[in-house]
């Protein structure tokens, strides 16, 4: 099974060769979508050896990945690996996340913190941030019936229908939790393992408190959206 | 129709009439696609002949018949519905251009890495490599040049003008109903009731 880690990065220049040393360490191919970044991000991946998208303009998350989507896509890998740039996700847990795909008990595995049965007790989520994924979890629960404890965990795998899937239709900005929701509307099996992440080691959060504070009524109106949509493809 | 009815229709009328007129003249200019604009051009002649028809329709006699300061909320009211439909419209096209300015990013970005691949010619790939950035203009001069465009523009000026124009009526409205005016507006807003 040919496996593939797309790297969103925004000015993580700091992180990015770390990064990427240790994906390449886990046998996975990589390639870095270089989000309009004004640093040394996309030489720094160039140097590393691994296929750069530089958009030429800011698509935010959901465009990067939505870019490495369609990569895949073109060259015929099996499973994808979303694997943020800021070195949070730890590629230790790249084979944990792929397995049960590999197994083919899921279409998308979520690496979760926050499993009841395995919690990361070692990584401290800003309340900003906690607060916004409560209230997403509560919306995906209301909306779809599934119990997901980690709706905004970048560290998720997908396999080649599932990101074949994403690369036409892809939340842009915050799509964590509304692309879990469009795929539960579009059939694809949802899975959760638990994972612990590693704290930021540069660059700055997107999600400021601006950002935070707009998240709910930005989830509400993404979920309103994709909801009213399947409703009208299915009519 | 009273006196001041036919004064506001008359405004009512000069008011679109010339903003139907500036469409169509932005149109002429190449500064507005045709093509984008039908349905603003649709909305403003319904509202023209609404305001033609004023007399006419069951809404404005029944206003009417209330009296002037009733008929002025209805007509703050369908002019801010006016203006909505029409922000509405241009930030549905915002939105389709949006996502075609998305899927063009990507598909260059994969044709630069496809490009950028060792094993081409180099001399063949380097003037795909040299694209100008499409990002925010990033020099001082281009910065100005922006500015100096922006502070230029009527069109924008206009607009602005017309919106706060629109605003400053309804809140003298509203204040005048609930809170005690300063005598020369009180005057002034009189001397429209008796006209």
């Amino acid at each position: 099974m040919k496996g593939l880690c797309i790297v969103p990065a925004h000015n993580e220049a700091a992180s990015l060769a770390t990064l990427l040393d240790e994906i390449r360490r886990e046998g996975f191919d990589a390639v870095v979508i270089d989000d309009a970044s004004t640093d040394d991000t996309a030489s720094i991946a160039a140097t590393s050896g691994v296929p750069v998208l530089s958009l030429p303009v800011n698509l935010g998350i959901g465009g990067a990945v939505q870019t490495g989507f369609l990569y895949a896509t073109r060259h015929g890998y099996d499973v994808v690996v979303q694997v943020d740039g800021d070195g949070q996700h730890d590629p230790a847990w790249l084979h944990t996340v792929v397995t049960p795909i590999r197994e083919g008990r899921a279409d998308c595995v979520i690496g979760s913190r926050y499993l009841p049965t395995c919690p990361d007790t070692g990584y401290r989520t800003p309340l900003a941030r906690r607060l916004g994924m409560r209230f997403s979890t509560m919306l995906l629960r209301l909306a779809t019936g599934l119990h997901v404890h980690d709706t905004t965990s970048g560290l998720r795998a997908l396999n080649r229908r599932a990101f074949t899937h994403a690369a036409l239709h892809y939340p842009r900005d915050h799509p964590e939790a509304e692309a879990l929701l469009a795929f539960h509307q579009s059939g694809f099996r949802i899975l959760e393992v638990p994972v612990a992440m590693r704290p930021r080691s540069a660059g700055q959060s997107l999600f400021t408190f601006v950002r935070a504070a707009l998240y709910p009524l930005r989830l509400c109106v993404g979920f309103i959206g994709i909801i009213t949509r399947q409703r009208a493809g299915g009519q | 129709m009273t006196t001041f009815s036919a004064a506001v229709q008359a405004v009512s009328l000069v008011a679109l009439g010339s903003l139907l007129v500036y469409t169509l003249a932005l149109v002429r200019m190449g500064r507005l696609s045709a093509h984008l604009i039908v349905s603003w051009i649709v909305a403003e002649l319904l509202a023209i002949i609404a305001v033609l028809l004023w007399g006419r329709l069951p809404l404005m006699s029944f206003t009417s018949s209330l009296g002037n300061r009733e008929l002025l909320v209805v007509l703050a009211v369908v002019s801010f519905s006016f203006i909505a439909y029409l922000m509405l419209d241009s930030l549905q096209r915002i939105s389709q251009q949006s996502a075609q300015i998305t899927r063009l990013a990507q598909e260059f970005a994969l044709l630069r890495a496809e490009t950028t691949r060792p094993a081409l010619d180099h001399a063949l790939v380097e003037p795909l490599l040299n694209v100008p950035d499409m990002g925010v203009p990033r020099t001082e001069e281009a910065n100005t040049r922006q500015r100096v465009s922006t502070r230029r523009d009527p069109g924008l000026l206009a607009q602005l003008a017309l919106a706060a124009w629109l605003v400053l009526c309804f809140v003298l409205y509203v204040v005048q109903g609930y809170f005690t005016l300063p005598a020369f507006l009180h005057h002034l807003l009189l001397a429209a009731h008796k006209q």
